[in-house]
Formats: C-alpha cells, structure tokens, sequence
C-alpha cells in the first residue's frame, strides 16, 4: 500500500480482519459491476449468461465475491476405535462469523480432550474440558468482545492467559469432582486469523500450509522427553513400552502450568487438531496427503479415522479440520 | 485413553506407613521392634533395640521385605533382589555406606538388620528448611562422589546404586552423609540391557531405555543438587528439563563455578559428563577452591573492555576507537549517515561527529536538554529531532544549518521516525505529528490524550505509539485513530512490530511487555518482570530481547511467551538492545555496554563507560557507538 496514498487519500474505512486480503484485489471488472449494482439492475435483468447455464458459467462477479466472503470450514470426526469398549475422547467447535459495521472478527474455539479413567470418568473428564472452555470462552472473550467493552481494556487480561486460567479452572474441578481421572486438554481459540492455542497432554494441535505438517504442541509425554533430549529416535519412540506415561496431565495435580501458542495463520492453510488415536498410528505424510486431496475438511476427518481404524484402531480417534480460506 | 498412566513422580506424601510388625514384636529372640521408620524401595524399615546387649541401648534397622506375592516368581524375584542388597551391603565397608549385621527369614517374611542411623535424608531436611548452606551441600555432594567413586570401583564389576535422590540420603547427627536404601543397586555387567527402575524426576535419560552405567548415578546426583540448591522438585516438572531452571536465576548465591559442575553431570548424553565421579568430585573441589580467590577485581573509572576468561583468546583489553565529551549527559541514541555520527546531549547541543577521527564536525545548541534521538531523512538531507525547548528542527546534515522548525506546545522527548519523506513524532503536549521532511508543513496532527514520549512505528497501514498515560495507540496513517490498548501505566518503551505475523511487542512501567494484535489492538499475552520496562524490545527470529529495571536483560519465545534466557546486571536496564550477527548489544544503568549472544544468553563481553548506559548502541560497518551519562559518546571496534 502506497504511503504517500494512505497519508493524502480520502478517510477510508479499513478492512476488517476477514476481508482484509480481499479488498486489495483489483479487479478490473469490479468497478463496473459496483456501478451497476448502485443502480439495482442487476436483479431485474439478469445478465443472459446467468439464464442460458447457471451451473457452467460463473457470473463476471461470482468469484470475487465468493472470495470476499469466504470464511474458514471446519470438520471434526470422532470415534471408538476397535479395541475400546468406550470413546473417553471429547471434541467441541464453535464459530461465529458476520460482517457490519461493528467490525467484530470472527470468533471459534475447537476442543480436543481425550479423558483417562475408568467408570466413565475419563469420558467425563474430557467432556468437562469442552464445556467449561466453551463457557468460558464465550463469556470472557466472545461477549466482551460483542459489547465492544472489555477486551482491549486493562481489565481484562491477554487473551493467552484467559485459556491457560480456563484449564486450571477444569483442572481444579476434575480434581474436586472426578477423583481418579484425568484428561488431555488441546484447545485453539481463533480470532480472525489469529489462533491461540492452548494445551496440556499429548493430543495435538498441527499447522498445514505450503503442503508442509508441523506439530505446534508438545507433547507431554515421557516418550516424547526421550525424543526431545535425543535418547530415542523418532522410529524407537514408536515402539517404546511405555509410551503411554504422561509427565503432564488435567486433573492429576493442583499446580499445572500450561502451554500456550499463538500464531498468526496464513491464508489457505489448515489447522488440524488430533488425540492420539490419530498421530500414534497415522503418520505425518498421510495425514498430510489426506488433508490436501479430500473435498472437504468433514470428508477429510472422516477419512482419517477410517485410515485408524484400518491400521487397528488401537485407541479412540478423534480429529477436528479447520480451513482457513485463501 | 484408559491405558495412559500418569507417571509415578508424585513425591511422596507421608513417607510413613504401618508396618505389618507390631512394637514390642521380637524377632529371632533377639530384635525387638520399637517402631516403624519408614517405607523403602522394597518394604518397611522398622527401629529396633538388640536386645543381645542388655546393658546398653544398641538400636539398629530391621528391613522386612513384603513377600507376599502369590505368584511364585514374583516372590522369587523379590526375595533374590532383597538378597542381593543384603550381598552387596555385606561385601561393602565404607564409612559412608551402612553396615549390615544380620540377614534371616521368619514367617514367609525375610529380614536384614543393619545399622541404626540417626539423622534425617535430604528430603526430610528440604521440606523443615527454607534453604540450606550452600557450603553444607558442597562438602555433601564431595562426600556423595567418594562414596559412589567407591562402589563404581568394587571388583569384579562395578555397582550402581541407580536411585540416588534426596530421599536416599541421609545426614546423621554428626553432620555425616549416609546413603541408604541399596534395594535397586546392582552390580553392572558392561554392555548388558538392564530394565529400568529407578525414581523419576532423578533418573538419567539413558536409564529409561535400561542403559545403566556409572554416569546414571552421575546425573542423579546432579539432579539432586539441583534440587537442594534451587528447591525445584524435578518430580513436578517435565523429565530431564533441569536446564529449563537454570541454577543461577533461582539461587543468585551458588557460584558459576559449581552451577558449571552440575550443568555438565546433568548433560543428556553420558559422554559430555565427566568420565567419573571422582573426576566430578574433584570438579567440585576446584570451583569451590577458585570462588574464594575471584572475589573482587580490580574497578577502576578508566573505560575499559572486561573480557570474560573464556572464548576471546588473550583480546583482554580492547580500548575505544575514540571517545568524545560532550557537555552533559547523553541519554539519547546517536545516528549514522555519511561517515557522521549525529546525537544530541542534555547540553542542548545537537552533535556531528566525524566517525573516523571522533572529531567534531559542528555543533547547534537548542534552547532546552535533548533527552530523545535524531533521524536522518536521506532523501531530503536533513537531521531531524526534537528537543525539551518545545522545538523540532530540521538541519542541513553537513553543515548544522537550521532548514525549518516546528513548535508544538510542550517538550519534546519523542524520537522521531523518518517515512518516505515524512516525518512523525510526538510531544508532551498530547499530539502526535505528521511533518514533510523536507519543508516542516504539517499534514495531521493526532490528539493522543496524553503526553507521548515513544518513537512511533510505523507499517504500511498504521502508525503505533505510547502515551504517558500507559495507552498504546494505532492511527491510520492519516492520523485516524484505530484501536487503543491501555497498560496499566505509562509507556516509555517504543513500540515494535512484526509486518510479517502483525505482531506488536511494547514494554510498560507496569512491568509487563505486551504482545498486541495489530489488526485490532487486541492483547494476545504478556510476560511479566518484577521493574518497569522503558527499554524497546529487539525482535530475533521468534525471540524478543529486552530490559527492565528489575535488572534483568530477558529473551522471550514469541509463539509460547515463555522465557528463553535472562542475563543478570548490577543495575536496571533502560537502554534498548540492538542486534548485529547473533550478538545483542545493550547498555545498563551500571556503565557496563553488554554484548550478549542472543541465543544462548551467554555474556561474550563488556565495556565500562564511565557512567550509566541509557541509550541504544548504534552498529556501523566497523564500530559499536554510544553515549554515557558521562557525557562520552564511545566508538567501540566491532569485532565477532
């Protein structure tokens, strides 16, 4: 954008964050249309080839504003498993988006927990994770931000450190209510495209972009320690005895520090959020490949619980897709 | 995930338990029980009186190994490791290490008695202590590496104690170490897996994969005196993550000397150890030998590089290239442009320097201090700054000629930022301003509220700055505003920003550095110091570099916003760091010019000026540049 333009030029309105690549497009078709739109004729005379092929031939304008408005899609796909005799993974998505004058972005938050524990409380425990971040989400993110009021004020705290507090708070309560249990924690909080993550345990969180995969979370595992500090490969953490050790989980003890990410996602990238159902059996590439060749991010979800399964599906499997549009 | 178990690295809540022997109980005629001690690795130890001497109240410690196991090769395998450890204790004599008297079986029940140690182990001794002597721990952790030197030597193969912790160890009631518990040591055939047993939190990596040898001991000694001396329990953090905590950020009183000893026991891979644990006593010895010598160096006022003893060869005194007095102290940073320095002074000149000879080349007075740091707008020719006379000026840069002026209504201690040929700046008179470089016209003037005292950034979009009253603002670069953060206090600390991810890192003297969203003013999270921050941050890959006057300069991860390194100075930090190679370079308010590598924290050198250090260093082609609050600006040579 041209200083010198920005400094004389007439006051504009900026973008808002969902549409600010968009309005830079110079089309040069655009213009011509707007003019046409102002004088309404576009809907009492449809331009012919509209009438002659609806489903070939796209209208001069149909493509820029499908890209205009173009908002992120998400799938999530979750299931037992064949070996388990219980699904104690939990997931939760959310997303609000609009356009006005108020400028409020885009707002979701996408869960991934995957409980342990017997007598149910495992499944409670991770569904204890979703419904509590969703509250609290709502309530100290989403509605301060509706209300134009809160969030940029000192009053309320960083965004980053509003997910952290929301997992000790689940931690305390597990602690209090489902003794015995415990709960992987993976969350991702998006405003326009700016996401935070959130996360204990080792379900995960990846990045997909440019077609390369790369974890954004760590894992809290013993394995991944070993890996980590160079005492196992990746290949020997594959069938390392004791794999399933987590050094951090909800619900195990009243101090729990908590990881945070935040990162801004570039345009037509995927975030992929998995328990690990999903990465201990299907490896990085073919999750990479699945995500990049299915339609959809639900068929792509579906898929890679399909592709668990089909590899034993030792664990439940759970797997959220979020797209974020070119 | 029913499957996944937490680790077993919980400390132990009460070490105490019953015993399935009640008090008074005798054994074999001739032990009788008083009471229980506490629960080792593979059963109770009970407090008993040897009643073969009736006179005197010889008290010693039964071990009874719970066997009661039902599958029979369990039982078998507990009873022959309970053996064990009666074998090896019998074969030991070491004044460190237990001695054994007697070893029977009784109902099902196998039993070793030993001697009674009246003391406390170290995690008893941590949890009733705030701290304890550093000197204490020392003469321990010497005392530890003799006794394990010892059993590493035993013939035919060496033994491994394999469980060294706090719990382990005892001091008894002359101050003596004790180690107990033999239940895992075992002797060590080279070469052979061995399953892993051992106490998370402690245990060496190379231990979860069953490779045991010496140097597994070795770690969890270190491991242990860094729990003693930092009083983090490494059973509630995540497995080998000692070097996540460092030593000297937590106890400032243990010398680099010993924090560099157990650095290197604590090593991931055994090889990059010491070769045994005689040598890590030894080690040991010696840092304590040299902290006592090193306690002072020589201070004198005369400017002069302190090289640290490492890394630099004999370059131990490296003079400036030149120093020039000014007339009052230089709070603001100099600028370079044509093989000229340029940088105003609290005498209320604006200085041009050669660069080469350190010379003067001309000088203009102002009405007022200049607290802030000029610019040079190329295109157009001209230095331009602001000064506490309410004026910001435009002068030829060769020659200090006054091209035009520009009055706002208050000082002005904002630096400014030069533009495509603007200029933006702010004052304490609220406003910030939008100048032609070239002619001073006014384009906009912006009310921000409240004095503004931060160079403003500026983007393709938008223009960010601070005001007294702890805002930080984004205008339109038509001066429109477009979001506010407020801070809890007043903000001193020039915005930055990353064009790339939209990032933006501003420092406050509430104590926080903030990373805000620019599209929308948003706080995306904070890192707290424990003093103001007016220093600007520097941005190094994912890393930001700062200072506060807590007296810290700080990297922080900007994806995870946890701490990657902190340095310790003698006074606060106001002055700003600048980058050059890996290397940061930044001022402290004790005198000292630090250069530091930005990865790794790690001080490469210093400087003292003759005074404190406010202003950010400027880098040339072959110079470091900065003023003091002596009045010098110094000329350093650049050299990596």
């Amino acid at each position: 954008m041209n200083l010198l333009k920005r400094l004389f030029g007439p006051k504009t309105n900026l973008p808002t964050v969902g549409s600010d690549v968009d309005s830079n497009i110079q089309h040069p078709q655009m213009n011509q249309q707007n003019l046409s739109m102002e004088d309404e004729t576009l809907p009492a005379a449809p331009l012919p080839a509209f009438t002659q092929s609806a489903e070939t031939q796209k209208l001069p304008m149909e493509d820029l504003i499908a890209t205009k408005n173009a908002r992120l899609h998400f799938g999530q796909s979750t299931d037992i498993g064949m070996v388990r005799s219980e699904n104690q993974d939990s997931m939760l998505s959310l997303y609000i988006t609009g356009t006005s004058t108020e400028n409020v972005p885009d707002f979701g938050i996408f869960v991934v927990a995957d409980g342990m524990g017997g007598h149910l409380n495992g499944a409670q425990a991770s569904a204890m994770v979703c419904s509590i971040v969703c509250q609290q989400g709502l309530e100290n993110i989403y509605l301060p931000l509706l209300k134009r009021s809160g969030i940029d004020k000192s009053k309320t705290p960083p965004i980053s450190e509003i997910l952290i507090d929301t997992i000790q708070e689940v931690n305390q309560v597990i602690i209090d209510e489902l003794p015995d249990s415990g709960t992987t924690a993976t969350l991702c909080l998006v405003i326009g495209n700016l996401a935070y993550f959130s996360h204990v345990g080792d379900s995960r969180a990846y990045l997909i972009n440019n077609n390369t995969i790369d974890q954004l979370t760590r894992d809290h595992s013993l394995v991944s320690r070993l890996v980590e500090v160079g005492q196992l490969t990746p290949e020997e953490a594959k069938t390392y005895p004791r794999k399933n050790e987590l050094y951090r989980a909800v619900g195990q003890s009243q101090m729990l520090e908590v990881d945070a990410v935040t990162r801004r996602i570039p345009a037509n990238s995927y975030i992929l959020m998995c328990s690990d159902g999903l990465w201990g059996l299907v490896d990085e590439p073919t999750i990479l490949n699945i995500v990049l060749t299915s339609p959809t991010p639900q068929s792509a979800c579906d898929k890679l619980v399909a592709v668990a399964n089909n590899l034993g599906g030792t664990d439940n499997i759970t797997v959220i897709l979020i797209h974020f549009p070119s | 995930m029913p499957e996944t178990v937490r680790m077993t690295g919980e400390p132990n809540k009460g070490n105490r338990r019953e015993g399935s022997l009640s008090a008074n109980t005798i054994l074999l005629n001739r032990y009788k029980i008083l009471g229980v001690l506490g629960g080792g690795g593979m059963g109770t130890v009970y407090q008993a009186r040897d009643l073969n001497f009736p006179d005197v109240r010889r008290l010693v410690a039964v071990k009874e190994m719970h066997t009661m196991a039902s599958d029979r090769a369990l039982r078998e395998s507990t009873l022959s490791t309970f053996r064990r450890e009666a074998n090896i204790l019998a074969t030991l004599t070491h004044p460190t290490i237990p001695q054994i008297f007697d070893f029977f079986d009784q109902n099902d029940k196998a039993y070793l008695v030993m001697e009674y140690i009246n003391g406390n182990d170290l995690e008893q001794l941590m949890s009733r202590t705030k701290v304890l002597p550093i000197e204490k721990i020392i003469e321990w952790a010497i005392d530890i590496c003799e006794v394990l030197n010892y059993l590493h030597n035993q013939q035919p193969s060496p033994i491994i104690f394999r469980d060294i912790k706090p719990s382990n160890i005892m001091i008894d009631s002359h101050g003596k170490v004790r180690l107990i518990d033999f239940g895992i040591a075992k002797s060590f055939v080279s070469g052979v897996k061995n399953t892993m047993i051992g106490t998370e939190g402690y245990s060496a990596p190379e231990q979860y994969k069953g490779d045991i040898s010496p140097l597994s001991d070795m770690y969890s000694l270190g491991a242990t005196l860094h729990h003693l001396l930092t009083r983090r329990d490494p059973r509630l953090e995540p497995p080998f993550s000692f070097n996540e905590r460092p030593i000297k950020s937590i106890n400032p009183d243990v010398s680099g000397e010993l924090i560099a000893v157990i650095e290197k026991s604590l090593q991931f891979n055994p090889k990059e150890r010491f070769g045994s644990l005689a040598e890590m006593g030894q080690a040991i010895k010696q840092a304590t030998a040299t902290r006592h010598s090193m306690v002072s160096m020589n201070t004198t006022n005369n400017p002069s590089i302190v090289l640290p003893t490492v890394g630099l060869g004999d370059k131990n005194s490296i003079q400036p290239k030149w120093v020039f007095k000014t007339e009052d102290e230089v709070r603001g940073n100099a600028v370079y442009y044509g093989n000229m320095v340029f940088v105003g002074s609290y005498d209320t000149n604006l200085w041009a320097i050669d660069a080469t000879k350190g010379e003067m080349i001309w000088k203009v007075p102002t009405n007022g201090g200049i607290a802030s740091s000029p610019v040079v707008d190329i295109k157009s020719g001209v230095v331009l700054f602001g000064s506490e006379d309410y004026t910001f000026r435009a002068l030829d840069y060769k020659t200090g000629r006054t091209r035009w002026s520009f009055e706002t209504k208050d000082r002005i201690r904002s630096s400014p930022i030069a533009a495509l040929e603007h200029v933006f700046f702010g004052s304490d008179d609220g406003y910030l301003y939008a100048l032609v470089s070239a002619t001073g016209r006014k384009i906009w003037q912006h009310d921000a509220e409240s004095a503004i005292r931060t160079r403003p950034f500026i983007t393709d979009e938008l223009i960010v700055f601070g005001t007294a009253e702890g805002e930080v603002r984004a205008t339109t670069l038509s001066g429109e505003k477009k979001w506010v953060y407020r801070a809890k206090r007043d903000i001193n600390s020039s915005p930055v920003v990353n064009t790339v991810d939209g990032f933006c890192y501003v420092g406050s003297h509430d104590g926080f550095l903030y990373c805000l969203d620019m599209t929308n003013g948003y706080s995306s999270w904070r890192f707290r110091s424990n003093g103001a921050i007016i220093s600007t941050p520097v941005l190094y890959e994912d890393t930001i570099v700062f200072g506060s006057v807590d007296k810290h300069i700080y990297a922080v991860n900007t994806t995870t916003s946890k701490e990657r390194w902190r340095v310790k100075t003698e006074e606060p930090i106001v002055s700003s760091p600048v980058l050059h190679n890996d290397n940061i370079y930044i001022g402290g308010v004790d005198g000292y010019l630090y250069c530091i590598n930005v990865k790794t924290g790690k001080e490469k050198w210093k400087f003292k000026a003759g005074a404190g250090i406010t202003a950010t260093p400027l880098i040339t082609q072959d110079s470091i540049i900065f003023g003091s609050l002596d009045h010098n600006v110094y000329a350093l040579p650049l050299f990596d």
